[in-house]
């Protein structure tokens, strides 16, 4: 019965124009930005790889020189582009692909593509995510506004009711009828994606799993928007009418509530300026243990402690060499200065992150939206996580500089050269993303609120359509 | 005043009006019957020049209204089966709009006197036309006419769907105006009215004139039988 | 005639309950989209005026220590705190060059959120190197702003295309059109006259919003009538745009149902594909270089000009003899810094064939989206605003430039004294050199676009009038 109206639904769909029209359009764009969105990938990726050998030989072939002075030359930490990134390219645009590493200073992500591109990439850009994120939508709105105001218009709905048919199996039927097409154009866009992923060569190991996840999201997402449409179409009498509402919906759900959400979060907790932020940390360090300054007050509080503990009386009887020690606990100090500062940046970071979740309440297009990012690795969490396994390097490589440096040579003795030997022992940087299941875990709010758009959505349906009137 | 000369109507390949001549002089009421698809609302919509005609002409007031689609408009009125005005307006405002398209303007008192004249009551004036029933509407349609001063209404079924005593009050309203040398041509499906209120009665049928003859000449009953026997 | 249509018309939009509702909203849209944009305008004028704050106090506490310092009133610093010495002015004390937000920044975010608003080039590092990336929630770069710019490039559109998608259909449903239709009047003039009217309106209202809320928010407009007049024309040839396609969709004569789907259908193209489109094949066609590998080649070449410091310092005294030192007894103070001017010569001219090629692909994909805005009405627009606003890529580029230009000068000042082995003294403060922000060398890209948004504007005036010459009463009246 219900597969009979849907067959109904679906046959007369497909005999409209308007769908063949925009559903070949909208296959065409799905394809169009899969492959570009290949090309791209496959670029930035040899890109990518190159600059990570670069920075490496750089590292390793930096000759000999004092292993401080190697820590100021320092290198870079690269962002690894995951597969998935090809359907969800989410904010790397945005966030920047190295970090350069150095003594003494935790720096920012730097070189984001969006900097260099014209304001036109502010438009977004033609990748598979805005076609199924903001497109597919829209399609599920051209070709199901008219479901039930069609049906009462033409006074067909006076006659189905006639014959007994129940709303809820009629409405069911409606349902599969929008779901199919967009099935139909989602299925083979989801084999073809996996072909492509398949076939590219290393760079992160392709999980089917989280694509099949990716494309679960999406279609629970259409479901929502069917239901909307359904929904919508079911309380008013003239097509227009229920056109015109849900455009405003999508409209609201998909352009207005990010940026209102944005505006909100910034105005409840604004991001510190880049000034500002260096400020604050600049100010720490001041009251701080400074590694290149003895005269400094803490340091000399540390050298008094330090001659206690060893029992001796002047820096150059130590059995290290004071200046590397010294200059080690200057980098912890800054390190924990750094962590601290990161951590409130981040505090306003999650706080930020809560206000988009709490908005999410208000379109189903930002839980999706986060989740999309979230599984295709290019949300702004999974940067977050690269920016501190970059600092945790960068601890480790400056401690092992200054390390060998207080182990190695003499006080004052800074004509002290280490070599490659030292430079090769520092193990590249390997960063592993967080695991799916660690993602799905932050994301759990994110989840919970699409599945409670899902329910209501349902509930919000059926209890229409139970209540619906013939004319 | 109204002319059909020889006028004929082609939509792909079916001929919905044969070509057909007569005349609507002043003061006549011509009553077009027919069932349905006959050709009359064609006709119509001819004089109106919302559909180009196949061949010969349509007059009015010696006018061909296709090449002076304006000039002729400016003659007549038109009240179709179910005269839609602009719901958010009163009865007023739409008498005064469309009079105005038409480039007539009066004091609001002379308004407010055509429709009275048109039998619309005094309280309805600045209602809006949401609340009208339709027989109020058909009444400010017949004031448009009073206010335009036309010369010749085109009436398409104007009187279906109205109960009697309104499709009576209409009725006479259409005499009234007939007196005052207005050519009236009106498709109808009513034959008790045509032969009431119309002076001439051309029966349709298949996109052709079939028959013209002017109500005295005959009867109730005859007339009935001759348009049945026209339509079988 | 057309007075009186169009005095009816007003009287019908009046009592139309969902136009008035529109209406409202959108003054509403308007007011919270332009409080954004001055709220970021706001955080970005405090900061340069809090960093310019800054220098002049550390510029005067500097004059004053010199002037103790000079009178023996204090005891002499280390070296590296000596505010006599040149290195540490050119150094700890570098001038603001700032990017000062044009009159009308507020209605336009455009690339502002990407960058901070200013930089202060020291005598030593490559300018091209400073960061000018702002600190901010990626999320929020993605989503975008909530501006007066999103507002009009989006939703205005839809807003006139709500005003007027079923303006000859909704009077063909409803049957009045046949009683209009039966009057002595010309359809396409009345259409147009009652499109006209709508158009007025919706403009009137759309400006006067726009004005009011600039107004609330103290942005002097009145000061700047160009700018704002021109933002006016910009917004009201782009209604009329939006206007001009539902006319012609309506002279088509599809029901209500079908020019809604169309105009929408159009919109998603203009405003939504083209752009996107146009964006992504920018990146494939036209890719710009990675910028990892410019810094590669960078720190390669300066590498390579470290190890050779004291060769690159005697080939520099050969090539700029002025610099050598006259008086060879002396040891000159700034020979640190000498070494790294002289090396820092070498790495630039190393690298700039390196900048050069990243440059030349940049300017490419710029100058191939710069053609391609000519295909969809928004990017005009939006092109346009942020010219007004004083936020394109264009000009950011330019305040780079202007940094770089500013840093060359900063340094100029300072190596010939440092070769002279020259102190600072506290009146050569006044003779710094100073930078003031001007955009006056950006081309401004406001007429081309204007003038592509015109050519919009004919085109859909022929399309108007193709579709009025194949057209009849028969097809829009559909009997």
């Amino acid at each position: 019965m219900i597969l009979k109206i849907a067959l109904k639904e679906l046959k007369e769909i497909v005999r409209e124009g308007r769908f063949r029209i925009t559903a070949i359009t909208l296959f065409a764009l799905l394809l169009a930005a899969l492959f570009v969105s290949k090309s791209y990938y496959t670029s930035v990726n040899a890109q990518h790889s190159e600059a990570k050998k670069n920075a490496r030989s750089e590292w390793v072939e930096q000759g000999q020189k004092n292993p401080h002075s190697a820590a100021h030359y320092g290198t870079y930490a690269f962002k690894p582009k995951y597969p998935l990134s090809l359907i969800d390219n989410g904010v790397d645009k945005y966030t920047g692909v190295s970090i350069y590493l150095e003594a003494h200073k935790r720096n920012e992500a730097q070189y984001a593509a969006a900097q260099d591109q014209t304001a036109l990439s502010r438009f977004g850009d033609l990748t598979p995510d805005f076609v199924l994120i903001f497109i597919v939508p829209l399609f599920i709105i051209l070709i199901g506004f008219n479901a039930f105001t069609r049906e009462r218009e033409s006074g067909t709905l006076r006659l189905l009711k006639s014959q007994g048919v129940s709303t809820w199996k009629l409405t069911m039927g409606k349902w599969l009828g929008l779901f199919l097409p967009v099935l139909l154009i989602a299925i083979p866009v989801y084999v073809l994606a996996a072909l492509f992923l398949a076939n590219i060569k290393d760079y992160g190991q392709f999980s089917l799993w989280a694509l099949t996840l990716l494309f679960g999201v999406y279609l629970i997402y259409y479901a929502v928007f069917i239901n909307i449409t359904l929904f919508v179409s079911s309380l008013f009498k003239k097509s227009n009418v229920a056109f015109v509402t849900l455009l405003g919906i999508w409209m609201v759900s998909c352009l207005a509530m990010p940026k209102i959400s944005t505006a909100i979060a910034d105005k409840l907790y604004p991001y510190p300026t880049q000034v500002e932020f260096e400020e604050q940390i600049a100010v720490d360090k001041k009251k701080g243990l400074d590694g290149h300054n003895p005269w400094n007050t803490e340091a000399k509080k540390l050298e008094e402690e330090t001659l206690k503990k060893y029992g001796v009386d002047s820096v150059q009887q130590l059995p290290f060499n004071w200046d590397g020690f010294l200059m080690q606990e200057g980098e912890k100090h800054t390190a924990d200065i750094y962590f601290k500062h990161y951590q409130l940046l981040k505090d306003t970071y999650v706080n930020q992150t809560n206000v988009y979740r709490s908005t999410a309440a208000l379109s189903p297009f930002l839980p999706t939206r986060f989740l999309s990012m979230a599984i295709c690795r290019t949300d702004y969490t999974s940067h977050w996580d690269f920016a501190n396994a970059a600092e945790n390097y960068r601890i480790e490589l400056v401690g092992k500089m200054n390390g060998d440096m207080a182990a190695n040579s003499k006080y004052g003795d800074w004509d002290y050269l280490a070599d490659d030997k030292l430079w090769s022992s520092v193990p590249d940087f390997q960063y592993e993303p967080a695991s799916y299941t660690t993602v799905i875990r932050q994301n759990t709010s994110n989840l919970i609120t699409l599945l409670a758009w899902l329910l209501l959505s349902f509930a919000a349906l059926y209890g229409a359509v139970t209540k619906m009137k013939t004319i | 005043m109204l002319e059909a000369k020889q006028l004929s109507k082609t939509y792909q390949g079916k001929e919905a009006l044969k070509p057909t001549s007569f005349t609507v002089n002043k003061g006549d009421i011509f009553c077009l019957l027919g069932a349905n698809g006959a050709g009359k609302t064609t006709t119509i919509n001819l004089f109106l020049n919302f559909i180009q005609p196949s061949g010969g002409q349509a007059l009015i007031g010696g006018k061909d209204v296709v090449k002076e689609p304006i000039e002729t408009k400016k003659l007549l009125t038109y009240i179709p089966e179910n005269l839609m005005l602009y719901p958010n307006l009163t009865g007023l405002e739409n008498l005064e709009y469309f009079s105005g398209l038409a480039s007539k303007k009066y004091p609001k008192e002379e308004f407010l006197k055509f429709l009275t004249e048109a039998g619309l009551q005094a309280e309805a004036h600045d209602k809006r036309i949401s609340t009208y029933s339709k027989g109020m509407r058909q009444k400010v349609g017949i004031a448009l006419a009073l206010a335009k001063d036309a010369q010749v209404l085109l009436l398409d079924e104007p009187t279906s769907g109205l109960d009697p005593k309104a499709s009576n009050e209409f009725s006479e309203l259409l005499t009234k105006l007939s007196k005052k040398g207005v050519a009236t041509l009106m498709a109808t499906h009513d034959l008790f009215r045509a032969k009431e209120t119309g002076t001439h009665i051309g029966m349709m049928r298949e996109g052709s004139l079939v028959e013209q003859l002017t109500t005295d000449q005959i009867n109730h009953t005859d007339l009935e039988k001759l348009y049945l026997k026209h339509m079988n | 005639m057309l007075n009186h249509a169009i005095k009816y018309e007003w009287l019908n939009l009046l009592r139309d309950r969902w136009v008035m509702i529109l209406l409202i909203l959108f003054l509403g849209i308007t007011v919270f989209a332009v409080r954004n944009g001055k709220e970021k305008v706001e955080d970005r004028m405090a900061t340069i005026t809090k960093e310019k704050e800054k220098m002049v106090k550390l510029d005067r506490k500097m004059a004053a220590d010199i002037d103790s310092l000079n009178k023996n009133l204090k005891p002499a610093p280390e070296a590296w705190k000596d505010p006599r010495a040149l290195d540490n002015i050119g150094w700890n004390a570098p001038r603001v060059v700032a990017m000062d937000a044009q009159p009308l920044a507020v209605i336009s975010t455009g690339q502002s959120d990407l960058f901070t608003h200013y930089a202060k080039p020291k005598i030593y590092g490559e300018a091209y190197t400073l960061g000018f990336s702002e600190l901010s929630n990626p999320v929020q770069l993605l989503f975008g702003s909530f501006d007066l710019a999103f507002v009009c490039i989006y939703l205005l559109p839809l807003l006139v295309l709500g005003f007027s998608y079923n303006v000859l259909s909704s009077e063909k449903e409803s049957g009045v059109l046949r009683l209009t239709l039966a009057q002595p009047i010309s359809l396409y003039q009345w259409l147009f006259g009652k499109l006209l009217l709508r158009f007025f309106i919706l403009t009137s209202i759309v400006v006067a919003s726009i004005l009011f809320s600039l107004t609330i928010f103290d942005i002097d407009w009145l000061g700047n009538r160009g700018a704002a007049t021109k933002l006016i024309l910009l917004v009201t040839v782009y209604i009329f745009f939006w206007f001009l396609i539902s006319f012609l969709i309506n002279l088509l004569g599809n029901s209500s149902g079908s020019n809604a789907v169309t105009l929408i259908a159009v919109w998603v193209v203009f405003v939504l594909l083209i752009p996107s489109i146009i964006s992504q094949t920018a990146n494939s066609f036209y890719p710009v270089p990675s910028r990892t590998i410019m810094i590669h080649e960078y720190r390669e070449a300066k590498a390579l000009a470290e190890k050779k410091a004291d060769e690159i310092l005697k080939t520099y005294y050969r090539e700029h003899p002025e610099y050598a030192p006259k008086d060879t007894t002396q040891q000159n103070q700034y020979s640190w810094w000498l070494g790294n001017f002289a090396a820092s010569d070498v790495i630039n001219q190393s690298v700039q064939p390196v900048l050069d090629d990243y440059n030349e692909a940049l300017n490419k994909q710029q100058s191939w989206v710069n053609r391609l805005r000519f295909l969809s009405p928004a990017i005009l627009l939006q092109d346009g605003l942020n010219d007004l606003a004083g936020t394109s890529p264009a000009h950011y580029t330019d305040f780079r430039d202007q940094v770089i230009a500013f840093a060359d000068t900063w340094r100029h000042y300072f190596i010939p004294r440092m070769f002279n082995n020259e102190k600072m003294q506290a009146e050569d403060f006044g003779s710094l050199p100073t930078h003031s922000y001007s955009s006056a060398q950006v081309p401004s890209h406001y007429p081309a676009d204007l003038m592509g948004l015109l050519f919009f504007l004919t085109l859909t005036v022929a399309g108007s009038v193709w579709v009025y010459r194949r057209n009849s009463f028969e097809n829009v009246l559909s009997v």
